[in-house]
């Protein structure tokens, strides 16, 4: 199965799935007018990977921004991971990054963990991280 | 950043009206614009925005609060900007005194949606902070993406990083179109008082 790569822009984050070592990210800012263009393809790439999938898959996601548009197609993004991970076809993780002090992404990633039932971990970075 | 394009032909008197008496008000920072809501750009204004207020030395926590805001408040003025004969280019000014910023957008909108709009507002300015935030997983968990791809959260978040009311008026521009005018306030003392975690 092929590697998704996207260079990230100023509204657009980056991101990087593997999918020989199972460890996917999604690095930058979120905020385009239109979401759904962009996390499509996302959405579609997690669905493929399902019958390739490794015993264990790690999601990172270290957002500055994201914005309204960008937090129901991440919300889906999720749900797919989830439809994935309760399937057991692998055991998925998300570590959710947040600069130091961010105290509303933080809250974001506390409300996709109620939301979302697979395991977060909440990871704070210092500043100069 | 003030961009005046061919605004006679395509924006409503009253837009103009509302752009020129919010910017007569002023302020010690000031991002403007009123123009053809296709080459409105939220997230170029916004990232210029963050670099000019971090240049001030103004807190990252109110910097990021303020793009949010920025980017929803214009987003959301873009994205439901109606064609009329008297034109459809919105207007938004941004503006901050000392402690305080202020973001007002002016769009033109269908008449049959201002019920639906106030009550949306009203409802909001009405709601506790956990009365918000179960709103908005609500909203988030069962809402629907619309074709222009809003997701229906614009307002919610307005209101909840902005830590305050939203102020609201409609203008008639005739039978069945109306300017929308929106004001969002945000003081950062209330903003850093107010923080979830204070100073944990």
């Amino acid at each position: 199965m092929e590697n998704l790569v996207i260079e990230g822009s100023p509204k657009t984050p980056s991101v990087t799935f593997d999918a020989s070592s199972g460890r996917l990210e999604i690095r930058g800012r979120s905020i385009p007018e239109n979401s759904i263009e962009f996390y499509k393809p996302l959405i579609d790439w997690v669905e493929s990977y399902r019958a390739s999938a490794k015993p264990k898959t790690e999601m990172n996601v270290q957002l500055e921004y994201f914005n309204t548009s960008s937090s129901k197609c991440i919300l889906d993004f999720f749900k797919k991971l989830e439809n994935i991970h309760s399937s057991g076809k692998t055991n998925i993780s998300v570590n959710w990054y947040y600069e130091q002090d961010d105290e509303d992404m933080l809250e974001a990633g506390e409300d996709y963990q109620a939301i979302i039932g697979i395991p977060f971990k909440m990871i704070e970075l210092k500043e100069d991280e | 950043m003030n961009k005046m394009l061919d605004i006679q032909k395509s924006t409503p008197q009253i837009v103009t009206e509302i752009y020129q008496q919010e910017r007569s008000i002023g302020g010690d920072f000031l991002f403007e614009y009123i123009g053809s809501s296709k080459e409105l750009k939220p997230d170029e204004i916004a990232l210029q925005m963050e670099e000019l207020l971090l240049s001030q030395q103004v807190s990252k926590k109110m910097v990021r609060a303020l793009f949010s805001i920025l980017i929803e408040g214009i987003q959301n003025a873009k994205l439901h900007s109606e064609p009329t004969i008297h034109g459809e280019n919105p207007c938004f000014i941004l503006f901050g005194k000392k402690d305080d910023y202020f973001l007002t957008t002016g769009n033109v909108v269908p008449s049959e949606q201002q019920i639906k709009i106030s009550h949306k507002i009203d409802l909001l300015n009405s709601f506790s902070e956990d009365e918000m935030k179960d709103h908005y997983l609500q909203v988030l968990t069962e809402g629907s993406m619309s074709k222009k791809g809003g997701a229906g959260l614009g307002l919610i978040t307005l209101s909840t990083k902005s830590k305050n009311t939203l102020q609201y008026s409609f203008e008639k521009l005739d039978q069945t179109s109306l300017c929308f005018t929106l004001r969002t306030s945000l003081n950062l003392k209330a903003y850093e008082k107010n923080d979830r975690r204070g100073d944990a």
